[in-house]
């Protein structure tokens, strides 16, 4: 695992470095290195799955020791739900390498590098199991994230980015504090320090404490989510940074809130987390409603798809805090479909915006004539997106709704609301953008190449597969749901 | 004085000779080459022999001087920040066209002023080094280059200095009518016999004193200007050696004559850390002068800093006081002095007049990429990035205020963060502004190319693998 890290990290420093030879390099040296990166993450779980987990329940392992002063090691766990969310970050970083492929002409190699190692410095997040490394990559892909949308973002890319890193930089802070805090009375039982996540889990924090641990984790991963209200930063980031950029964000960058909220708020604070979970989930449903409110509002492709990511990370917190076991394979379910489908949903809006020099709604209409497997394409992901029965997005939608239902029904026949409402506003832009009479200038655009079908294609495959026959997936991340219900105590 | 002593002191006797050298050369021939080499030379030496003797035991040289790891580590690090001053100020003169031979003997008066600070063991020792090195600055800052804005802040800069000496004089008078002793130590020993108005008050007043010399606020007035008109080298030699000096011998005193029996006064230190913190952080908002900034950025710095003298004052005897501050000084010296010789090698491109606002700064990581990476590195490890010496330094300041439970300065220092990422984000960005120049670079400059990798690792090893750093520093505590 620290070997797929390593391969991000020093990828990105090829590709950087590539550009001296041609513009084209680039991209090239990282859909190679992450194509590497997938085979080996291939074997690495092939391996691992036919070895079964260990006493512990990981499917892989790997500890050094890194500053003994902390009791601070280099841990690095994977258990089904990290392998999944890692698959997802792999397949997503070449959606991204070609999404990218056309659209980025100014310094390329510094592009790829920065994209590089976001996702290396995601990757690290599904896999740390200590708290200080875990915190480490957190920040880590946040970096090169702000270079992305900083340089290569659109007309308002300063204020976009800067808002996006003081949001989750500030919030990231308040999560070292409660880190520190929680370490720190660790030590004061044991006598020892340790920020490793084994060792938290079987000393748990009780009282106030863990009260303000609890809310300093809470804020950092709602923050990422996002959830209503601390979400103002996401239409701007998403509706700025360059489509690889979006892509990422949204595909992956998102869900290292929600895999937080489930691996470490659960797992480490089971009392406070169920003590407050009834104000979560209105939150939630909140942020359901309303991002669904917002999406309906806007003129831009792209602001809207990133509206709808609001409405549908809500659900991802209502499934975490519906506090089952239906309503947590829903939620990782949800992270991996709504990965797949708001990327590809940015990567459509990308290429339009490449195409047509703009995102607003108002310039579009009629585009299906002009480029029909784009048209389809867009016409899938939209459906997926608005949970039609077979496709991934359902199944998740679904499992959260259904366990939702025995814990809190009426929130849930709220929140059932926020598929309905969905069903408006992608529709709707589907119509503007693809139906409707077909502006003369749009006529001879050029349609999606093969380059462009197929990243769409595995995006697809992937939504089918999951909306087709879940059992695989859901048994790969059981395990780990099964070890957290017995962390949280059970239902 | 016996040959002990005098090997231990061998790093301070090198650098003096280097300067009587220095005064030599400078009298005989005038060659501004030859300067910077003698005292390259001379730094080095004085590197070397720190390591060479390093002492397994606390020496007394004189009861005025102490040496032990603690006061060999921070003669390490000035001596660095001098010698990576020498080397840029000499690319800074070659661009500026300015030739002068008596600025790096300058400079290494002020390193030795900095290490006799290192060092101290007495306020007679304090008092000395604090004035060895003022004076040299004064001069630094105000000589190399006769345009009013230098002038003005170096005439600033005395005048406040000055004053801040008077009062901090006033403070040893009084401790020494209130107890007859000046040594850290004996101090410590007598305190509680004094008459306790006479001793809250003078230590009232060196912490005054100092806090001028710090710019702590509400000492901090004088900051912001004379960092913009110092030459940017000299701003760098200002902001790390001669704070980091003074702040090295406070934290001798201050854990030598116990302090923390004080109570007032660590209430008063908490007061002012968080002041600094808040005040600093919220003007750098402001700044669209880079030096300014960093002058503003560096109030909230030694705001950080004085949180981990507040966790010595409340938890008295601790290691993690003690680790967080040294580890803090080196962090800091480190990327501030990087900062500073990626702003004065990007002037040094430049060529031009000396600017140093956000726009001038524009196109730099197209430009002059290494300069670039050096000035993102500095400032993200200001801010306290992960992978960075800055936020292991920060890191350690948390983890000590956290187990003292001080959450009011804690908060201050999360807002006062939050807020600097904000500005040190908009020079970052600012450096990415796309502009179509012709690129140039720092190649065919092999010291400065050495020094520039030099900051490079410390900034990043220190902040990617701290251990050995942690190890050294807890082995002379």
């Amino acid at each position: 695992m620290s070997s797929l890290i390593a391969l991000l990290l020093i990828g990105g420093g090829l590709a950087w470095l590539s550009e001296r030879l041609n513009a084209e390099m680039p991209a090239r040296v990282s859909l190679g290195i992450l194509i590497v990166a997938s085979g080996l993450m291939w074997q690495l779980s092939t391996a691992a799955l036919a070895t079964g987990p260990d006493t512990s329940g990981w499917l892989a392992f790997e500890a050094y020791e890194w500053i003994p002063r902390f009791g601070i090691h280099f841990v690095l766990a994977m258990d089904g739900m990290s392998l999944l969310l890692v698959a997802l970050t792999l397949l997503l970083g070449i959606v991204a390498v070609i999404a990218s492929w056309t659209e980025i002409t100014s310094r390329p190699g510094f592009f790829q590098a920065n994209l590089l190692w976001t996702l290396a410095g995601t990757v690290g997040v599904f896999l740390a199991m200590d708290l200080f490394l875990f915190f480490l990559f957190w920040e880590v892909m946040l970096v090169p994230m702000y270079l992305l949308i900083a340089i290569w973002g659109h007309e308002a890319r300063a204020p976009a980015a800067t808002k996006f890193f003081i949001f989750t930089q500030s919030s990231g802070l308040l999560m070292l504090l409660a880190i520190l805090t929680a370490a720190l009375s660790y030590a004061e039982q044991t006598g020892e320090w340790s920020f490793a996540y084994m060792d938290w889990l079987q000393n748990p924090l009780t009282g106030s404490a863990a009260n303000w641990v609890f809310a300093g984790f809470l804020l950092a991963f709602l923050v990422k989510l996002p959830a209503f209200p601390v979400h103002s930063w996401l239409p701007d980031a998403h509706t700025q940074a360059p489509t690889a950029g979006s892509v990422i964000l949204a595909g992956v960058l998102l869900k290292t809130g929600a895999y937080g909220l489930l691996r470490f708020g659960v797992a480490l604070f089971p009392e406070t987390a169920q003590d407050h979970a009834s104000i979560l989930l209105i939150l939630g449903v909140v942020g359901v409603l309303y991002g669904a409110v917002l999406a309906y509002g806007q003129t831009d492709f792209k602001r809207l798809v990133a509206y709808s990511s609001i409405s549908h990370m809500g659900f991802i917190l209502l499934g975490v805090f519906a506090w089952n076991g239906l309503a947590w394979s829903g939620a990782v379910m949800q992270m991996v479909a709504h990965g797949l489908s708001t990327a590809a949903l940015f990567m459509i809006a990308g290429a339009l915006q490449e195409r047509l020099h703009t995102r607003a709604l108002s310039e579009m209409g009629g585009l299906w004539q002009a480029m029909p497997r784009m048209g389809a394409m867009a016409m899938f992901f939209v459906i997926a997106s608005v949970g039609m029965p077979g496709l991934g997005n359902f199944i998740a939608e679904f499992l959260v709704l259904a366990g939702l239902w025995q814990s809190a029904p009426i929130l849930c026949a709220m929140a059932a609301l926020g598929l309905i409402t969905g069903a408006i506003y992608s529709l709707w832009m589907l119509q503007q953008a693809f139906h409707g009479p077909l502006n003369e200038r749009h006529a001879t655009l050029s349609d999606f190449g093969t380059r462009d079908m197929v990243a769409l294609g595995l995006l697809a495959a992937g939504l089918l597969g999951l909306g087709l026959y879940p059992q695989p997936a859901l048994d790969l991340f059981a395990p780990a749901l099964d070890g957290l219900a017995q962390q949280a105590g059970g239902w | 004085m016996n040959a002990l002593i005098l090997e231990s002191l061998s790093p301070l006797i090198a650098i003096g000779i280097g300067i009587i050298v220095l005064m030599t050369q400078t009298a005989i021939r005038r060659n501004a080459s030859a300067a910077a080499g003698i005292s390259l030379l001379t730094l080095l030496s004085a590197i070397w022999l720190s390591f060479n003797s390093w002492p397994s035991a606390a020496i007394d040289a004189t009861p005025l001087m102490v040496v032990d790891g603690y006061a060999r580590i921070f003669t390490v690090v000035l001596t660095l920040a001098a010698l990576v001053t020498i080397i840029v100020s000499r690319e800074w003169m070659n661009a500026s066209g300015l030739e002068h031979h008596e600025f790096f003997m300058l400079v290494l008066v002020a390193t030795f002023g900095a290490t006799v600070l290192a060092h101290a063991q007495h306020f007679a020792a304090f008092l000395l080094g604090l004035e060895i090195m003022g004076v040299a600055v004064y001069t630094l800052i105000a000589y190399p280059d006769k345009s009013w804005l230098p002038i003005e802040a170096g005439l600033k800069y005395l005048v406040l200095s000055s004053a801040s000496t008077a009062i901090l004089l006033f403070g040893f008078a009084l401790l020494y009518a209130a107890t007859g002793v000046l040594g850290f130590a004996e101090l410590g020993a007598r305190i509680d016999q004094a008459d306790a108005l006479l001793t809250s008050t003078a230590t009232l007043m060196i912490f005054t004193g100092v806090g001028f010399k710090l710019s702590l606020v509400p000492f901090h007035m004088w900051t912001p200007d004379v960092y913009e008109g110092a030459p940017t080298p000299v701003t760098g030699l200002l902001a790390t050696v001669s704070k980091v000096a003074i702040f090295v011998a406070l934290l001798r005193w201050y854990n030598a004559a116990q302090l923390w029996e004080q109570a007032t006064l660590t209430e008063a230190l908490s007061w002012l850390a968080i002041a600094s913190m808040l005040v600093g952080n919220f003007l750098a908002l402001k700044q669209d002068n880079l030096k300014r900034l960093l002058g503003y950025s560096s109030i909230a710095h030694m705001g950080y800093l004085l949180v981990a003298l507040v966790v010595l004052g409340t938890l008295r005897d601790t290691e993690i006081a003690l680790e967080a501050s040294v580890w803090y000084l080196i962090a800091y010296t480190g990327s501030t002095l990087a900062a500073f010789t990626a702003l004065a090698a990007w002037q040094s491109i430049q060529g031009k007049e000396e600017r140093s606002d956000r726009e001038s700064l524009q196109g730099m990581f197209w430009r002059a990429p290494m300069v670039a990476l050096l000035m993102t590195a500095s400032l993200l490890s200001l801010a306290g990035v992960p992978l960075t010496a800055g936020f292991i330094g920060k890191f350690y300041v948390v983890a000590s205020g956290i187990e003292a439970g001080l959450w009011l300065p804690l908060g201050a220092l999360v807002l006062g963060s939050a807020v600097s990422i904000f500005y040190y984000l908009r020079v970052i960005y600012a450096l990415s502004v796309n502009t179509e120049e012709v690129p140039s670079s720092i190649a065919g400059q092999p010291l400065l190319t050495a020094a520039f990798i030099g900051l490079l690792v410390a900034v990043f090893a220190l902040g990617v693998y701290p251990q050995p750093l942690i190890q050294l520093v807890a082995g002379v505590l």
